[in-house]
């Protein structure tokens, strides 16, 4: 009786504590900084796009390409293969160990309407292979004079064994980078013409060998991957025009309201570095607001007209390229309603014609190492704007972290922030699932409010706040499933003129969260 | 099913009989021998009573209430300590070691498990709390400690064939072993800004199975003495002192040795290190440890063994006298434990049952009430059944801890 009950009360011991029924959680409250900054334009755009203006407020400026292409895909040496083959012109021929037979020849490329007088190659090889079926040995020292390289001129020596039962092959590739290839020939007359010298010679010390006239041999030439990065010649007649359609992406964010533009003052600038004569125009700028499908077309005095580019100056080493300006403000365009019109894409529409008047060079047009054809922008876009519920969204793509045993409870997040900026702003955050769905938001008690501007001083008054972004533990789980984030503010400048942005402008604000945090071990 | 396991084993093994019940002296064993199995099991705090601890054992929410209760006891050193030994034990008198008569050889194995703890009272806080409610306040965590052992002992010996005093010497066989330690550290929370100080040692052997993982090699040294002597009265008395653990661990060289000496002050990420990046710029990647300062190496490591010392007065089974006084003290040389004292009285109404009951103060532990039941059979089986902590067994709010000692031993 004793062991049954002493059994009974171990067994009971075992199963208290090793079927431990639920898990050990607890709650606890943190209180934690997520994220703080000090914000000025200078923070938010580039260092190099953001100026004083001469009224004492900033402007957005902009010096970059926004178009350009290269004249590489004319100008090209295309990969291929010439053979040239050689024999004798009388009926036999004996070859004896002192035999020497120098030959000069021409071998013309077919590079279509293109004809170029000289090229320095940036990149590729030649691989030259010769083929003997003479009865003895011999050797061909192949060599292109005007071809010069680093270390001289281009040139090898094949040997042949004894190609009378089985044809002799000698296969060489040369690196040709920076190798200067003149293009005229044996001659210096001629276009596209490699001017080759081959010295045939007995390779046989002692014998005597007899060749016929049925005897031919093999040169061949195979251009692999050859790049020239300096061509002169005449490059041909060519018009390039096009109507595309371009989106404007960064635009694409405002999905709701209003702008208004004081002034914008834009030079578009044609740079040709090539020497060479071209014509562009410019017949069609458009720009459309696809959420709303008003559309909005770019008047400017150059418009349609046909604008001469002269070729660039100088030479290889130091070539200018010529500038063609387009002056585009508010009083020679509409570019400021093109602008508050906030287009998401634009339509554009051009002409480029390559030596339009033909070959007026005399077969010297130039293309130089990293000379292209490019419209250049210079833009000035002074801060001073009104903003009227000017909304954007931006979309993140989340990977929420596994919080393992910690789970997330309920939080309030709090912003708390000095806006010296004069617009204040809401904002909404809203959690999509994995097929973009809404599942949940996050929405702030306020909006930011913004600070108070002075027309007279263009001094923002800053305005101080705070506001709480409460999750609830429903968010919490939501914020689990989320794939994507979505980021909705909309914007609202202070009183109803333009405000103008000063350099000493800034944001500053703090984030931190009272985070209830649940424990489960 | 391993915890289910490693549970069954543990308290199938309370069906041994332990030694730490309150000792009671028998009589000689000066021929023959005396098996004795024992199983010796305590957790107990100076401030986490049971309701918290239930719920780390047996599982549930730890609510709001029983944080705020736990709380209100804290102390300036708040103890968590527990031990549990399983022990066989062979007593050969036959058997004379070292070639005099008066010795006899004694064999012993043990498993024993045994953890340490000392909590700042603000360590407790931000473990349950969080840190919300002591934004511009500083929470110290100095000198909070842990250590974990678990070891076997297989020792040899001789004893006193008279009193039963023994010495033995023995092999330890390192399980494992999880140790740290905090000296100045603390948190400072404000609205802006935390800065956390962390300054500390400590290491974890690399295994955490299987049960017996054998990561480390010892040795110890347990003395047993028993000193017999009449009062004036002529009344026969005896006291016992008891060192045990007097050695080390050598644990291997794949032991994880973690030192940390850092001020990591934390103001949220800085939004101009993520907005107007250029596109290839590399990504950003933040690594907490790293960022501590947490300073980490394989490496072997020895640690010293609890070393328990103990002296008390114990009852004789052959006393003429039905009632006899018990008291002692006991020490375990580890900074959270405090001095145990002990007293009590015990009691044998007939010759092959008696009891005993004691107080006792300190240990890892505050004020306890133990009961002892001790049954005689023919003088050749013995089983014994008590605990040091009544109060503990029975009550969650006003218990804080639980203990459960059996022990039997039996004569051939």
């Amino acid at each position: 009786m004793r062991k049954k009950t002493l059994i009974s009360i171990i067994l009971a011991g075992v199963v208290l504590v090793a079927c431990k029924k639920e898990a050990t959680t607890w709650s606890t409250n943190w209180a934690a900084p997520i994220a703080h900054g000090h914000l000025t334009i200078n923070d938010m755009v580039a260092e190099d796009n953001a100026e004083t203006n001469t009224e004492g407020y900033l402007s957005l400026v902009i010096h970059e390409p926004v178009f350009e292409f290269s004249l590489d895909t004319l100008i090209q040496l295309p990969d291929t293969s010439v053979v040239e083959k050689t024999a004798i012109g009388i009926p036999s021929l004996d070859i004896s160990p002192a035999y020497v037979q120098p030959t000069e020849y021409n071998q013309v490329l077919n590079l279509g309407g293109i004809e170029l007088k000289e090229v320095v190659i940036g990149s590729g090889f030649i691989e030259t292979r010769l083929t003997s079926v003479w009865p003895g040995k011999a050797s061909v020292a192949l060599i292109i004079p005007e071809a010069i390289g680093p270390l001289g001129s281009f040139g090898g020596v094949h040997y042949f064994e004894a190609g009378d039962v089985v044809e002799s092959v000698s296969v060489q590739t040369t690196d040709m980078t920076d190798f200067n290839m003149n293009l005229t020939g044996t001659e210096g007359l001629g276009v596209n013409t490699i001017g080759v010298t081959a010295i045939v010679q007995s390779d046989e010390e002692t014998e005597t060998y007899t060749i016929t006239s049925s005897d031919t041999n093999t040169i061949g030439f195979s251009f692999i991957d050859m790049v020239p990065k300096y061509a002169r010649g005449y490059f041909g007649q060519y018009t390039f025009s096009d109507t595309t359609t371009v989106s404007l992406s960064q635009l694409n964010r405002i999905v709701a309201g209003s702008i208004d533009i004081d002034s914008i003052d834009m030079k578009i600038t044609v740079k040709n570095g090539f020497n060479l004569v071209a014509q562009a125009k410019i017949s069609l700028f458009e720009g459309t607001n696809m959420r709303n499908g008003s559309m909005v077309d770019l008047d400017f005095p150059a418009k349609n007209t046909t604008m001469n580019i002269d070729p660039a100056s100088g030479g290889y080493y130091d070539y200018v390229p010529s500038e063609y300006p387009l002056d585009i403000n508010n009083v020679n365009s509409n570019i400021t309603d093109f602008i508050e019109n906030l287009p998401n894409t634009a339509k554009v529409g051009y002409k480029m014609d390559i030596n339009p008047f033909g070959n007026i060079s005399a077969g010297n047009d130039e293309f130089f190492p990293g000379s292209k054809m490019e419209l250049f922008l210079d833009g000035e876009f002074p801060l001073s704007f009104g903003a009227n519920d000017l909304t954007i969204v931006d979309t993140l793509d989340i990977e929420w972290v596994d919080t393992g045993e910690i789970t997330p409870g309920e939080a309030d997040v709090l912003l708390n922030y000095t806006n010296g900026f004069p617009m204040g702003a809401e904002a909404t955050f809203y959690l999509l699932d994995a097929s973009n769905n809404v599942i949940d938001s996050i929405v702030g008690n306020s909006g930011i409010q913004g600070g108070s501007f002075d027309a007279a001083t263009f001094v923002t008054a800053a305005q101080e706040g705070s506001i709480s972004f409460p999750i609830t533990a429903t968010t919490f789980e939501n914020l689990e499933r989320m794939k994507r984030l979505i980021l909705r503010v909309s914007f609202t400048t202070d009183g109803t003129e333009n405000i103008k942005i000063s350099p000493e402008t800034f944001f500053e604000f703090n984030l931190r969260s009272n985070l209830q945090i649940s424990v489960s071990l | 099913m391993k915890k289910v396991f490693i549970t069954l084993a543990l308290v199938l093994s309370w069906t041994a009989f332990s030694q730490e019940l309150t000792a009671v002296y028998e009589d000689s064993l000066t021929e023959g021998s005396l098996t004795r199995v024992s199983s010796f099991n305590y957790y107990s705090s100076n401030a986490f009573n049971n309701d918290l601890l239930d719920k780390f054992l047996f599982g549930g929410a730890i609510t709001g209430d029983i944080k705020d209760q736990v709380t209100n006891g804290l102390k300036r050193v708040n103890s968590f300590g527990a031990e549990a030994e399983q022990t066989i034990e062979h007593y050969n008198a036959g058997f004379n070691p070292i070639g005099n008569p008066k010795y006899g050889f004694v064999a012993s194995f043990s498993d024993n498990h045994f953890v340490s703890a000392n909590l700042s009272s603000d360590l407790f806080h931000t473990v349950f709390y969080g840190n919300a409610d002591r934004v511009g306040d500083t929470l110290d965590y100095s000198f909070s400690h842990l250590q974990y052992m678990h070891y076997q002992k297989i020792g040899i010996g001789v004893f006193d064939k008279q009193t039963l005093s023994s010495l033995r010497i023995n092999y330890v066989a390192g399980s494992k072993q999880t140790q740290g330690r905090l000296s100045n550290s603390f948190l400072y929370s404000e609205n802006d800004s935390l800065s956390l100080a962390l300054q500390g040692a400590g290491f974890r052997t690399d295994l955490t199975s299987p049960y017996f993982a054998m990561q480390g090699h010892g040795f110890s040294i347990d003395l047993n003495y028993n000193f017999l002597f009449e009062t004036k009265k002529g009344n026969a008395q005896i006291i016992n002192l008891k060192i045990s653990n007097l050695g080390l661990i050598a644990w291997n060289d794949q032991t994880n040795i973690y030192t940390i000496d850092s001020v990591t002050n934390y103001t949220g990420f800085d939004i101009k290190n993520f907005i107007n990046q250029p596109e290839d710029a590399p990504s950003k990647q933040y690594n907490f440890l790293d960022t501590l300062g947490l300073q980490q190496e394989k490496g072997s490591i020895v640690s010293t063994l609890p070393i328990e010392f103990a002296i008390q007065k114990m009852p004789m089974r052959n006393s003429d006298k039905k009632l006899q006084a018990i008291l002692g003290f006991k020490a375990i040389l580890t900074s959270d434990y405090f001095p145990y004292l002990f007293g009590g009285v015990y009691y044998a109404p007939t010759d092959n049952f008696s009891g005993s009951t004691r107080l006792s103060y300190g240990g890892f532990g505050g004020l306890q009430w133990g009961i002892d039941l001790n049954y005689w059979v023919k003088d050749k089986v013995y089983i014994g059944l008590g605990t040091f902590d009544m109060i503990g067994n029975i009550s969650k709010k006003y218990g804080f801890g639980r203990s459960v000692n059996l022990s039997a031993h039996f004569k051939l």
